[in-house]
């Protein structure tokens, strides 16, 4: 199955769209992937969902990898104080 | 009835904070130790200043950046708690609420008070030891409430705050985020550890989360445990978040509609019982009965909304005494009791003006200086009490004082003075006090800017007597007066006694009425067809509905009497038939019969 290309705005406005569209794609996927490049900016609010992304993989007994992180929300992870390993469950 | 503006709600909390800002000064005027009460003082100006910047007042934020310096300088206690230093805070406190009241254009004497507070003595910078400056490591848990995103703050800006302050390790905690398919994404699941380096002052690092403290648990402690400076304030502070009361701002005028849309609804509620004939089927009635259980549980829960307690009016006065007691140059203590005592809304805005008539004349008047007290064997500071209580349907407010009390020689001769009585009238001690309340009797030798220009009492009574209230005098010479004001809960919807006499329907207030009594032809032939009845023991007379409102026919053989009681006195209507007792809205009887 292809990577989860998420695009744009990952924050608060659309946290409950994307969530929809991470449920869909993890239910699916065996071997999630999300490919982040196009994340154009990034809140606390997104950062948290991609934890719970993760989380639900774990539920699942998968492992979800995250791809090209985009710098905008590397800047927001720094800013947080989570690291891009720890993120996407490289650290936990 | 539109919204209010995020700049409306900010002058409301401003207005809230500026009057905690006025007690805490008091507070510390009448020598309460000033523990936290610098920081509430701190905390209150910064967040005036942040919000005011916030919403454009930013002539406002500009003088409170001043007071807050200053405020900063006194927690490190570089600057100490003086006497002056309150009065400057009290100034500055009525500077800004002027300022915030004229849309900023008020900026009299802002430049005379930043001169003040920079000018403050500071014996620390004269040879004192210096506040620590050392750098220290701070370990500071920062879990904020689940509300975090929708209160719109962002943690990223507070944690950017913090690293301002020194070197710093941030490290965000996930462990508590749900899956995806239990997630509320507007919720915060996360929280952070902070590990900080910096000179910064625990109450410095305590502020960059003060928007957010109410609701979050915030910890911060010294990284070692040998730390010498005291870690009380920086402990955490449990418990806190359960303290704030959840409340809604409303404004008042839609409250107002909704007691008038109950008030409606308990009239026409009324009507329908009315409307019911008394064998009316239980498929009716019952729903009926229903629905009045139902409207006057809605009427009480509605009233109680606007019910406010008086000790947010008593506060206020402390101010009031606090400045004319300097004024004045007396010493003089306010006590206050009975502050939860609840009116209506409508009730204590009324209120207000007739109790500064009252306390400034217990000031001004009845409390004497320190050194006649001293002279008359009395304490040297003289009390001012605001009490306030239930009484049925009623509240009673009373302001007493243990001055010299009303001169009843100087109010007769006053009153001759004025023709209000004539020279030789006689008059009992009680008729003679209430002369005080007529238009233009003034008994002060001189007229000081306090009061004593004759228009205070008059004004006090008629407002009062507007409420449908009643005023009380009493005095004992030497020993001080007091003043009762007596006042309905409410003035929205009041019970009211329907009676009827010649198809005619009359409606008296429940809270006057005693008792229903009857009486027969029998009777009224033993008082020899005087107006009397006796009733418990006790000859009380009474008025025929009928006589005085000249309504045709012949009143029925047995009559029916309502005894009322206006204040002091006893009175009794006679109407004809009872039908009932249905609330009535705004009744008014007019005078006494």
């Amino acid at each position: 199955m292809q990577p989860l290309e998420i695009t744009g705005y990952l924050d608060a406005y659309a946290a409950e769209q994307v969530r929809q569209t991470l449920l869909d794609y993890l239910r699916a996927a065996s071997a999630p992937e999300l490919d982040l490049a196009g994340v154009k900016a990034c809140d606390a609010v997104g950062i948290q969902l991609l934890c719970a992304a993760r989380r639900s993989a774990e539920v699942d007994g998968k492992r979800l990898a995250m791809r090209h992180i985009s710098e905008p929300l590397r800047t927001v992870c720094a800013a947080l104080g989570v690291t891009v390993e720890q993120l996407s469950g490289g650290v936990s | 009835m539109a919204q209010p503006t995020p700049a409306q709600l900010f002058l409301l909390e401003a207005d809230d904070l500026l009057t905690r800002v006025e007690e805490i000064a008091l507070e510390l005027q009448e020598g309460v130790a000033a523990g936290d009460r610098i920081h509430q003082l701190f905390r209150a100006f910064h967040t005036i200043k942040g919000s005011g910047a916030m919403f454009g007042f930013d002539a406002v934020a500009a003088f409170t950046h001043h007071v807050e310096t200053t405020l900063d300088h006194v927690r490190e206690g570089s600057i100490p708690v003086t006497r002056e230093l309150i009065e400057l805070i009290l100034q500055a406190r009525d500077q800004i609420k002027a300022m915030l009241a004229s849309g900023q254009q008020s900026s009299g004497n802002t430049g005379k008070i930043t001169a003040a507070l920079q000018s403050l003595p500071r014996p620390g910078s004269a040879g004192a030891p210096a506040p620590e400056t050392k750098s220290r490591v701070w370990r500071i848990l920062f879990r904020p409430s689940l509300d975090l995103f929708l209160s719109g703050s962002n943690p990223a800006l507070l944690l950017d705050e913090l690293r301002s302050f020194g070197p710093c390790t941030v490290l965000m905690h996930d462990e508590d985020v749900p899956p995806l398919a239990r997630i509320q994404p507007d919720r915060c699941y996360l929280w952070w550890t902070i590990t900080l380096q910096t000179e910064r002052s625990v109450d410095e690092i305590r502020d960059v989360f003060l928007f957010v403290s109410d609701e979050s648990k915030i910890e911060i402690e010294p990284e070692e445990s040998t730390q010498t400076a005291p870690a009380g304030p920086a402990a955490a502070e449990p418990g806190k978040a359960s303290l704030s009361e959840s409340t809604v701002r409303v404004p008042s005028d839609r409250l107002d509609r909704l007691v008038n849309l109950v008030g409606e609804l308990v009239v026409n509620q009324s009507r329908l019982r009315q409307a019911i004939p008394r064998d009316a089927a239980a498929e009716l009635a019952a729903p009926v009965e229903e629905i009045e259980r139902l409207v006057d549980e809605l009427r009480d829960h509605v009233l109680a909304i606007r019910m406010m307690p008086l000790e947010t009016t008593f506060r206020r006065f402390k101010r009031l005494v606090h400045d004319l007691a300097a004024e004045l140059g007396k010493e003089i203590d306010l006590i206050t009791e009975g502050g939860k005592t609840e009116p209506d809304k409508t009730v204590l805005d009324q209120l207000a003006d007739p109790l500064v008539h009252l306390v400034r004349n217990s000031i001004d008047h009845g409390i004497e200086r320190a050194e006649e007290r001293l002279a008359r064997n009395k304490p040297r500071r003289g009390t001012v009490r605001m009490s306030a209580c239930h009484t049925g349907a009623s509240v009673v407010v009373t302001i007493a004082d243990d001055g010299r009390g009303l001169d009843c020689d100087a109010i007769r001769a006053k009153a001759i003075e004025k023709h209000l009585i004539a020279t030789d009238a006689r008059l009992s001690e009680k008729e003679t006090f209430h002369l005080i309340f007529q238009p233009g009797f003034s008994t002060a030798r001189e007229v000081t800017t306090v009061s004593g220009r004759g228009v205070g009492m008059d004004v006090v009574k008629r407002q009062i007597d507007a409420l449908r209230g009643e005023v009380a005098v009493a005095s004992r010479p030497g020993a001080g007066a007091s003043v009762s004001l007596t006042l309905p809960l409410t003035l929205a919807i009041i019970d009211g006694l329907l009676v009827a006499a010649a198809g005619n329907r009359f409606i008296i207030p429940m809270a006057a009425v005693t008792e229903n009594v009857e009486s027969g032809a029998a009777e009224r032939q033993r008082h020899n067809s005087h107006n009397l009845i006796a009733v418990r023991g006790q000859m009380i007379s009474y008025v025929r509905l009928r006589e005085v409102f000249r309504l045709p026919g012949e009143p029925p053989a047995m009559e029916k009497i309502v005894v009322v009681r206006i204040g002091d006195a006893r009175v009794r209507d006679r109407g004809g038939q009872d039908p009932g007792q249905p609330p009535d809205r705004n009744p008014t009887i007019g005078q006494v019969l």
